[in-house]
């Protein structure tokens, strides 16, 4: 009896989660042949696909958005690859740090990031512009970060640690024999670098440049917050603006929004393509690695000085711009030094102002809500997928990655649409926080579900099948059992969830109810209202925040198994996998 | 006596398991009375694992029936699940749990049964006292030597009195010194709790020397139940011949019969002749099969029964013996013998196949005993 119940309610479960996922796209598909809100109450016609279509904004934006995501993905995928065969085969100094310093760059938001280097290399008013009018008396602007280059290149360089993450496995798997059997040959270096080494992580590369396009094209901040001021419109750009204004026609929005869906479902099945022919030639022999490969001193110090100067665009810039612009009271470029006053007052104004200060709580909230709520769901669905024999694996696994290929505004412009155009659903949901953390669990489900997943496919079944044969039940293995063992992996995934939700902007953009607000909302508020100094106190206090919580739920999980210490080696071992973020 | 009614130990009846259109058992039946002890031998994908899963509830079986210890598990419909079969197993990983002591682990299935805490201690304590582990109860598997985890395995598998014991390639793994000693103390282990245990292994030995039967299976099907001595010296087809003992085999025709006895011409003309249960008859093609070891070596005038002569084509010095690879009939035949021997490849030998020791099968494929046969515990 209770088996039936508790089998019924993992039912229940699923298909709510299933229903989360699939109505708001629904949603959106059947709006945008509508052209009234309310669900199937007008006729359906293609009016709006085709108004999308021969309006040239549109083309132009479609153009914007496979320039700009392919630029980016394959600039990043560059640096990426070139940081990471850096790091592998040349021995470049300080090799330890320069390791971890293209990873430093995702801690950073892109909210914190992409104002940044706005402060940089704005036109005319941009550091370092000015630095070079001054310095070099350099009279027109060299760099316009307001532009599809500065576009292409903003997004570049913030995705290519995920680019960094991926390309280290394979260059680091490469045997060295099969470089040496080449140069034994009588290839040179270069030569044997571009004939074997190249080949071997081609598949690899593949894979790379089609994630990253999946998620630069699904990516909100850089879009918005610099295309939108160049002048540069993406599909982004547009629905944010469809939504935003009262004037234009939600109908339309969520006809673009399908669109939209449509581009990155195709890239998501290209992916997959791509990655399912991935030979795995790289072979684990151990034997030879290709470590210190490269000697010779001046490629050394020049792969050391570009993994240098990376991490300083890239992080330190950014964080010194950052910490520097929330110290002055006001942000003004135009008289010469903007830092030569410098308070603390801006950091004051963070926790004395009613808005700002309860963005920060609601944010605490709504991100320790989600943590939670996304590593239920996952967990759920991970744990049908892999370890129970029932008929509906390959759907939960489905509904647990299904949202990759959708970017998170639009997602949410769905769930909003969903919620206005069915009756009686608005009068409930509308305007509650609710929304956003659904909208923020079904986003970052895949994310989680690829933690859990490959930690709890590193838990042998026969542990399980023990705890059954001693007599439990599954409620009771799971709970005895498989928790326990997975812990560290659960409070990986719940932390990075966290970390996540605090800086989620696109997610939650048009589901935020009037009376709340959130970090990201509040920052975004003040990015547009020109608001430099408070942006960056906030996001500082916003970088900071999270940390500190990881760290406050990591000791405390310390703390309450003394015994994992003696425990030995855990059982699962946790990969620290490419985070999937804006940038 | 085996009990027709309601069987005391373990009692199986056309066990079937099919994967999609892949058929993996192929309703196979088998008996172990109370007390028992039976190994499953086999070669991989013989069935033998899907069978141990099936008795324990792991795994639900698309026809047959199943009863262990007087209750019906499996069949007509009913499936008890493995929590609630009491059947202890000691998995080939031992599955202990990283997190729990050694303590935890042993009162785990206690706990389950709503047992008190001073009970539960007696019991724990006594399951590990039983395999020698009285003393390392807060310790945790990662402080535990390989040996030491398995038999805090057996302790949690034997705590709560199962009614059935099953151990997967429990000495699979060991190295040999270790391996009979183990093989002893689970002896003696099982002699003293009495509890109806079946082995899973794809190593004869292990199977000779520790059960009161041997069921030999192939590909899904069960080819032989025997007591060991039975299935070592009269195998009952070319497949139990060569996989329990590795038998010379040689191909020949039946060319005469009375009783029991047959005599075999080889394809040299040389006659032999041996024991056979098949229901072979003049004319029939044969297949003689003889243990290498009792195989003896004649001098080259000597007269006698099922004599042979062949040409030695190999002699490989293995340490304490030298062992020959002879030509004999055109089939290749292995004979050991002293380590002093001065057989070189090209020498001319006689060997004796002793009629006692002959056994003489039917070709590839069919067995030529029944297959299921009660046996008696003494």
């Amino acid at each position: 009896m209770l088996r039936r119940l508790s089998q019924l309610g993992v039912v229940v479960v699923v298909l709510a989660l299933a229903a989360a996922v699939t109505i708001p796209i629904a949603c959106l598909v059947i709006l945008g042949l509508q052209s009234v809100l309310g669900l199937l109450q007008g006729d359906l016609s293609f009016a709006n696909y085709s108004a999308l279509l021969h309006d040239s904004g549109t083309r132009t934006a479609l153009l914007n958005t496979v320039i700009f995501t392919a630029g980016g993905a394959m600039l990043a995928v560059l640096l990426g690859t070139v940081m990471a065969w850096a790091v592998t085969s040349v021995r470049i100094p300080a090799r330890g740090l320069f390791r971890i310093l293209p990873i430093c760059v995702l801690i950073l938001p892109p909210l914190v990031k992409d104002p940044a280097w706005v402060i940089l290399f704005s036109p005319k008013t941009g550091l370092v512009n000015m630095m070079l009018h001054d310095v070099f008396g350099i009279q027109h602007s060299v760099f316009n970060v307001f532009s599809m280059y500065g576009m292409i290149t903003v997004v570049g360089v913030f995705s290519a640690p995920m680019a960094y993450i991926i390309m280290l496995t394979p260059l680091e798997g490469i045997d060295r024999s099969f470089i040496d059997a080449s140069r034994m040959s009588g290839s040179p270096l270069h030569k044997t670098l571009f004939k074997v080494v190249l080949p071997m992580i081609r598949p690899a590369l593949l894979s790379a440049v089609t994630l990253l396009v999946i998620v630069i094209a699904s990516a909100f901040e850089t879009p918005v917050i610099i295309g939108t001021p160049g002048g540069i419109s993406t599909f982004m750009s547009q629905v944010y603006q469809l939504m935003n204004s009262p004037l234009s026609s939600q109908n339309i929005a969520a006809a673009q929004g399908t669109l939209y869906v449509l581009l990155t479902g195709i890239m998501v099945v290209l992916y997959l393509m791509a990655t399912r022919n991935e030979r795995r030639f790289v072979a684990i022999s151990g034997r030879g690695h290709i470590h210190d490969l490269i000697e010779t001193r001046w490629v050394r110090y020049l792969m050391g000085a570009f993994v240098a100067i990376y991490s300083l665009f890239g992080f330190i810039g950014p964080l010194v711009v950052t910490i520097m612009t929330s110290l002055v009271p006001f942000y003004s470029a135009v008289n010469g030094n903007p830092f030569h006053r410098l308070t603390f007052s801006n950091y004051e104004q963070v926790f004395t102002t009613r808005d700002v200060f309860d963005g920060i709580v609601t944010s605490t909230i709504v991100g320790a809500v989600v943590s939670i709520g996304v590593v239920l769901a996952a967990g759920l669905l991970a744990f049908v997928t892999l370890k129970s024999r029932s008929r509906f694996r390959r759907v939960c696994e489905v509904i647990a990655m299904a949202p990759i290929a959708v970017p998170a505004l639009v997602y949410s412009v769905g769930l909003l649409l969903t919620v206005l155009s069915i009756p009686g659903l608005a009068a409930i949901a509308y305007g509650t926080k609710a929304l956003m953390v659904v909208a923020e669990v079904i986003v970052f489900l895949p994310i989680t579900m690829r933690v859990l997943s490959s930690a709890l496919i590193q838990v042998q079944d026969e542990l399980l099948e023990a705890s059954t044969l001693s007599g439990a039940g599954v409620g009771r293995t799971i709970r005895s059992i498989l928790v326990p063992i997975l812990k560290p992996a659960i409070l990986y995934a719940a932390s990075v969830v966290f970390v996540f939700s605090y800086r989620e902007l696109g997610a939650i953009i048009f589901l935020v109810p009037n009376n709340t607000s959130v970090v990201p909302n509040v920052s975004f508020t003040f990015y547009i209202s020109g608001g430099y100094p408070m942006l960056s106190a906030l996001n500082i206090v916003a970088l900071v925040i999270p940390l500190l919580m990881v760290y406050l739920l990591v000791t405390l999980a310390r703390l309450g198994s003394r015994s994992s210490e003696r425990a030995g080696r855990p059982v699962v071992s946790i990969r620290p996998i490419p985070v999937a973020e804006g940038q | 006596m085996p009990d027709t009614e309601t069987p005391a130990g373990v009692r199986v009846t056309n066990l079937t398991r099919r994967y999609g259109s892949n058929t993996v058992l192929h309703g196979i039946s088998f008996d172990i009375p109370q007390g028992g002890v039976c190994t499953l031998l086999g070669a991989s994908g013989s069935g033998k694992t899907t069978t141990l899963r099936l008795l324990a509830g792991l795994d639900r079986p698309d026809g047959g029936e199943v009863w262990i210890a007087g209750r019906q598990v499996a069949g007509d419909g009913l499936l008890i699940p493995a929590e609630k079969r009491e059947v202890g197993l000691l998995f080939q990983s031992y599955a202990l749990w990283p997190h729990m002591t050694v303590f935890d682990q042993i009162s785990y299935p206690l706990k389950l049964r709503r047992m008190g805490k001073a009970e539960i201690a007696k019991a724990v304590q006594g399951a590990a006292d039983m395999v020698g582990l009285g003393h390392l109860l807060d310790r945790y598997p990662a402080q535990l030597s390989g040996g030491q985890q398995q038999r805090v395995g057996l302790a949690r598998a034997l705590v709560f009195g199962p009614g059935l014991l099953l151990l997967d390639e429990p000495l699979s793994g060991l190295d040999a010194a270790l391996r009979r000693q183990t093989r002893l103390e689970l002896e003696q282990l099982q002699q003293r709790v009495k509890v109806t245990t079946v082995y899973v292994t794809h190593d004869q030995e292990e199977a000779m020397s520790v059960s009161d039967i041997v069921v030999v299976m192939s590909e899904g099907a069960i080819v032989s139940i025997a007591p060991p001595r039975e299935i070592y010296d009269r195998p009952n087809s070319v497949y139990v011949a060569s996989f329990v003992g590795a038998s010379n085999l040689l191909d020949g025709q039946v060319i005469d019969r009375s009783g029991d006895q047959v005599v075999v011409r080889l394809a040299d003309g040389a006659t032999v002749r041996g024991y056979t249960a098949a229901a072979l008859t003049v004319g029939d093609a044969a297949v003689v099969a003889i243990k290498p070891m009792d195989v003896l070596v004649r001098g080259e005038g000597e007269t006698g029964e099922n004599l042979c002569d062949a040409a030695v084509t190999s002699a490989t010095y293995l340490g304490p013996q030298v062992e020959l690879m002879l030509d004999l009939a055109g089939s290749e035949f292995r004979v050991p013998v002293q380590r002093w021997s001065l057989l070189e490849p090209g020498n001319p030998v006689r060997v004796q196949l002793p009629a006692e020791r002959v056994t003489v099968l039917p070709p590839d494929g069919t067995p030529s005993a029944k297959l299921t046969k009660p046996i008696e515990k003494d």
